[in-house]
């Protein structure tokens, strides 16, 4: 039921006249925000300092609330207390500003202890809610983010569907939005299966997939730097584009995760989502519109124009390694056998290299290597556009055969910005052609790293603007892929799990991969 | 000075030298106390070679003088981003040769933005190098006299390439927002088309000024209300289908020029009557209505910092058309105990 604060008896914002020309976004509507797993990592490290500091920039309605749900018995002070060690206390970066925004902050804070499966909870929950929603004087909208393991997803999303916790309708006021974090399913048809579920209780359109990178800045200018500057967009295609690159390069190991890890492996942990969203970003034709759905389309357009990959295709475009013992960073590190919660025989696949190609006008002819890993020596995340060799070798009767191909550089993380690199005579009588870089770099541009991926997010899920969030289809599409190699895998054993010593950049077979294209992995 | 640099500093990581604009700031002692600080952190967010230009302390009367400095801000990620700082100063009669000294400094292919935040008078040397910027922020607010703000403000309903912009327009942001939250928030925003009339209140002045006339002419164009007919505080218009009036009134007990309050009533009272109020340092505002139905609720109030705004404006690159249009009737609005805003 309503309570008293904004009027919510139209679903729809009329066309208003003041809002024209606004520079900024409009005042997200007032709300509770339900954190299922309110004691976990994520709420932790992200969602709360998200959420602070949006608060501080006051991109949280005042009364907004949020509401912690965990099985751990807790206070409302004790959460709290929890919540500002988390927040404040361990994070030297914390700016003055969000130190001095938290007693307010606090003051949206409210806990629920219970567990997931037990209906009890939920019928507690939804007479504490509605005891928030009347003191503070909320309209009834309610987010809930389920910051959970998916084994939790199941019975929150069952007793979500009971009455009182979302509207049928998406434009219904009240408004219901759920947040659900990666990894969507463990292949395409758990996904369908939790798809289906999450249907059970809400529409697409109060659907919020959250993969972080696409809200990170670096993401979003994918789009800005091919489609609003003229020298991009008429080279993005194959007549000027040899050979595109995307690396995910992490350097740490499964840090605790080993119980998720040993049964997702890189490619559902990794390929099916981030590698295939920056794929999509990078290989979509330019949207109709700039607004979520036509967006999206594109993308889902991208994803189904990918050239289908049988097992004999998987045997010789993929390749799939695990660490071994190494050293990064001039430290040493055990291989992934030896890690805490690993079995000793596992064959998990730690690193993955693979080569797609697109089916469609623009991209024929043109591979798309993509690759990631864990222990590899640093922590990197890339696109790289190789461009084709003038068509007329110039300086050939100079003694210059081959010189470095034009690579245009997106860095999504870390040091976002990308680059462009280019031959340059070196300085002297002789004739010498040597690579040299131009850099933009957004710390040096703009004076100040981007802001977090969860605080656009969060604000964009407050705004019910669903661009940067995954479609159902899309999400099915990329699973199409990853089940297409992992059954291969499965079925042939081909190619056979590789090795590589941790702190190297994966495994010889990878080199091989692109090495038999005439062409080799870029240093990051 | 950038091996110097390089050579001097402590800790690790390299310099980075960055511009991305040319950022010409006339200045007078007083500007330059209040903006100093500001000017840094404009700096660091939109890194700009910073040329100052201050005039009137030095007893020569034709000479130019210069100090060049590297401005460097900590890199989150090591090292040091920096950019140059050129003062140049002069006796009263080297206007003329400012705009010259000017020129030879700017770096070149990068955009120039002329910000004058000065009180007083714009002198000749200002008008000179304001020809060739990209960008003019100049504010309204701290201009001397009506008849200078309408000059200013005709200018930039006049200037269709959106070069000339009102720092005072900046300030007025946070109030524009609310405004349309208020609206929003209550979904009455279909209800606007019927407003007839609006109550402004002002009262005591701030460094950062929301010029009440340029907030009645944002409100007066937006609405698609025409020929403004300023007396004495109230300002008369014809809308669609009859007569509309905004009215500036001193808040009680508060004197100078900024928002405090304003209230949207319609012809017929029982469709609209809406009141928007924000409490000077108040984190949010509060918006009460008193019809159509009675209701009461806050909205954020997100004023920004100074540098924050200027930077903003730096990055805006588009004609502002509704800064435009608001400027065309700002010249006509009265304010109280004076005829139109140009009287004072």
């Amino acid at each position: 039921m309503p309570a008293q604060g904004a009027d919510t008896d139209s679903p729809a914002l009329e066309p208003n006249p003041l809002r024209e020309g606004s520079l900024t976004l409009q005042t997200p509507e007032p709300c509770c925000i339900v954190v299922f797993g309110a004691t976990g990592d994520l709420t932790k490290r992200k969602l709360i300092p998200a959420l602070l500091r949006l608060s501080a920039q006051k991109c949280l309605h005042p009364r907004t609330a949020i509401v912690g749900v965990s099985r751990r018995e807790l206070t409302d002070e004790a959460f709290r207390e929890e919540l500002h060690a988390a927040t404040l206390d361990e994070k030297s970066s914390a700016a003055g500003a969000e130190a001095a925004e938290w007693p307010r902050f606090a003051e949206r804070l409210r806990y629920q202890t219970g567990s997931f499966e037990d209906p009890a909870l939920f019928d507690t929950l939804a007479q504490r809610l509605q005891a928030t929603e009347r003191e503070r004087g909320l309209p009834g909208n309610r987010i809930y983010y389920l910051a959970v393991p998916p084994a939790a997803f199941e019975p929150i999303l069952r007793h979500l569907a009971r009455p009182g916790f979302v509207p049928r309708h998406h434009a219904e006021a009240p408004w219901a939005r759920v947040v659900i974090e990666k990894p969507f399913g463990h292949d395409l048809e758990s996904a369908r299966e939790l798809n289906a579920l999450v249907h059970s209780a809400f529409d697409e359109r109060q659907v919020f997939r959250i993969d972080h990178y696409l809200g990170k800045e670096s993401v979003q200018n994918i789009l800005v730097l091919r489609l609003a500057n003229g020298i991009f967009e008429p080279l993005w295609n194959n007549r000027y584009v040899d050979h595109v690159q995307i690396t995910v390069a992490e350097s740490i190991g499964v840090e605790g995760r080993a119980g998720y890890y040993e049964h997702a492996g890189v490619s559902r942990d990794i390929l099916q989502n981030h590698l295939m969203q920056l794929l999509s970003l990078t290989a979509m034709e330019p949207p109709a519109r700039f607004e979520a759905e036509s967006i999206r389309d594109e993308k889902v357009k991208a994803l189904r124009a990918l050239a289908p990959l049988g097992p004999e295709d998987v045997a010789v475009r993929t390749v799939r390694a695990q660490y071994g013992p190494g050293a990064i960073a001039g430290a040493s590190v055990p291989g992934y056998r030896e890690e805490t919660g690993v079995e000793p025989k596992s064959a998990t696949e730690t690193y993955l290299a693979l080569r797609l190609e697109l089916d469609n006008w623009r991209w024929a002819g043109v591979p798309f290597y993509l690759r990631s890993g864990k222990r590899l020596p640093k922590r990197a995340t890339e696109i790289d556009l190789v461009f084709r060799h003038p068509p007329y070798a110039l300086f050939r009767p100079a003694g210059i055969t081959s010189f470095d191909p034009n690579v245009l550089r997106l860095r999504i993380q870390p040091d976002e910005g990308c680059s462009i690199t280019f031959g340059s005579k070196t300085p002297g009588q002789a004739l010498h052609i040597d690579p040299v870089r131009m850099d933009f770099f957004y710390v040096t541009s703009f004076g100040a790293d981007p802001p977090e991926a969860y605080e656009r997010l969060l604000l964009d899920v407050n705004r019910g603007d669903t661009t940067l969030f995954a479609r159902r289809d899309e999400v099915e599409l990329a699973w199409e892929v990853v089940d297409s190699i992992t059954n291969a895998w499965g079925e042939r054993g081909e190619p056979p799990l590789a090795s590589y010593p941790a702190g190297r950049w994966g495994p010889r077979e990878a080199d091989a991969l692109i090495q038999r294209d005439g062409r080799s992995w870029l240093r990051l | 000075m950038w091996k110097a640099a390089a050579s001097a500093r402590e800790g690790g990581g390299g310099i980075y030298r960055a511009a991305l604009s040319n950022l010409v700031t006339p200045i007078d002692p007083e500007s330059h106390r209040r903006l100093a600080n500001v000017l840094v952190e404009v700096t660091r967010r939109h890194p700009s070679r910073l040329i100052l230009v201050e005039i009137g302390r030095d007893e020569e009367p034709r000479e130019l003088r210069g100090e060049v400095a590297a401005l460097c801000h900590l890199r989150p990620a090591g090292g040091y981003i920096c950019s140059e700082q050129i003062v140049l100063r002069g006796g009263t009669g080297s206007g003329p040769l400012i705009p010259s000294a000017v020129r030879s400094l700017l770096v070149g292919n990068l955009p120039i933005t002329l910000l004058d935040l000065r009180a007083g008078p714009t002198p000749e040397w200002v008008e000179e190098i304001a020809e060739r910027a990209d960008l003019r922020l100049a504010d309204s607010g701290h201009l001397p006299s009506g008849a200078d703000r309408r000059r200013f403000w005709t200018r930039i309903a006049d200037d269709a390439e959106g070069r000339v912009r009102d720092f005072a327009w900046s300030c007025l942001a946070p109030w524009r927002e609310v405004v349309a939250d208020a609206f929003d928030a209550a979904r009455l925003a279909s209800a606007l088309r019927d407003v007839r009339e609006v109550s402004i209140e002002v009262g005591a002045e701030i460094p950062c000024a929301p010029v009440p006339s340029l907030f009645a002419g944002w409100i007066a164009s937006r609405l698609g209300w025409s020929s403004p007919d300023g007396d004495r505080g109230e300002t008369r218009y014809r809308a669609a289908d009859g007569p509309a009036v905004i009215r500036v009134t001193r808040r009680e007990g508060s004197t100078g020029r900024n928002l405090q309050r304003v209230r949207f009533r319609a012809r017929d009272a029982q469709r609209l009557d809406l009141t928007v109020t924000h409490e000077p340092d108040a984190s949010v505002a509060a918006v009460e209505v008193a019809a159509p139905a009675a209701n009461r609720y806050e909205i954020p109030f997100a004023e920004r910092d100074l540098a924050s705004m200027i930077v903003a404006e730096m990055h805006r690159h588009q004609p502002n058309p509704i800064l435009r249009d608001a400027a065309r009737f700002a010249v006509a609005v009265s304010l109280p105990d004076e005829g139109g805003e140009g009287a004072r």
